[in-house]
């Protein structure tokens, strides 16, 4: 998946005419707001992390709903900025189970109990019949709890199952970096940059005694 | 044997948490200091606010020094500098002479 995407900084800030390693540095106070391109519109949400120079620590990810946003400072340094967009997807998975230790020759089916933690209720149960696996599409992002039962001919039905807890993925496009070719300034400009929050200095006076 | 009676310097924390130590920085006037540590990484005191003077390879000097103390985090960034330019005097009195018994 292949996302298109430009990063921009959209709010007024210092400009620090300092170049670090081919990148702009622009000097956030307490918090910094960015901006993003994107022609994507299937996009669920964003992801904005901080990359720390030196350190290479990851701050985030930061979720955004929109195409901008206001992150704290996480901590003194420099920082590049990423952003990915998420989309969500539906991944079939197969689920397997075995039948009862006692009473399984007399069970004529299955039956395939969903509950998931969107709707909060289960959905109908599904009658797969009388096999051990199934496959269910299952939506990244929602937390699903599934159990299976049995069924005899006669309509009695064995205890259920434990759940197995499964949530799937999201889809994730390619990363788009302050330090990518098609980052560009507030002005416009393209360019390469990268945010820094200064670290506080003493305070007070210095004194001699 | 020559005394130097000892100074102490004090500043106030920087209120960031990201503090893992001070770095001491000092010119001659009418020079000024230099903050770039590459130039002049200065001293390291540790994560202190205070540290006696004259700290390791300041000159013993008696007249004016500028001194400025950054704050450093754990990646060598440093912060604005406090400063300030005092009188000091690190050299003792020359001894005396002529010290005769009779």
């Amino acid at each position: 998946m292949r996302f298109k995407q430009i990063l921009i900084l959209v709010l007024a800030l210092v400009f620090v005419p300092i170049v670090a390693n081919a990148a702009v540095l622009y000097q956030a106070g307490t918090s910094v707001t960015l901006g993003w391109d994107d022609e994507q519109t299937n996009i669920e949400y964003y992801e904005v992390v901080l990359v720390r120079d030196v350190t290479g620590v990851v701050y985030g990810p930061y979720p955004a709903s929109t195409k901008t946003i206001v992150i704290q400072r996480p901590k003194s340094g420099i920082f590049e900025v990423k952003v990915r967009g998420v989309v969500k997807a539906v991944w079939p998975y197969t689920i397997t189970w075995n039948p009862p230790v006692e009473g399984a020759e007399t069970i004529i089916g299955y039956k395939v109990l969903v509950w998931d933690n969107v709707t909060c209720l289960y959905a109908p149960d599904i009658d797969v019949g009388n096999v051990l696996e199934y496959v269910l599409q299952l939506t990244s992002g929602v937390q699903y709890y599934i159990k299976v039962k049995g069924y005899h001919a006669d309509g009695t039905e064995t205890g259920v199952s434990g759940p197995i807890i499964i949530t799937p993925d999201y889809l994730f496009s390619e990363w788009c970096s302050s330090l990518d070719d098609t980052a560009r300034l507030e002005t416009g400009v393209l360019g390469k940059w990268k945010v820094f929050f200064k670290l506080m200095g003493p305070t007070g006076p210095i004194i001699i005694y | 044997m020559s005394y130097t009676k000892p100074k102490t310097m004090m500043w106030g924390a920087s209120p960031d948490a990201d503090v893992v130590s001070y770095v001491v920085r000092w010119a001659i006037p009418p020079e000024v200091i230099v903050y770039d540590p590459v130039v002049n990484p200065g001293v390291d005191v540790g994560k202190v606010v205070q540290v006696p003077l004259p700290v390791i390879g300041m000159p013993a000097i008696d007249g004016q020094l500028t001194i400025g103390v950054t704050a450093k985090d754990d990646a060598g960034n440093e912060s604005d500098p406090a400063e300030g330019t005092f009188p000091f005097d690190f050299q003792p009195p020359a001894a005396p002479t002529n010290l005769v018994v009779g």
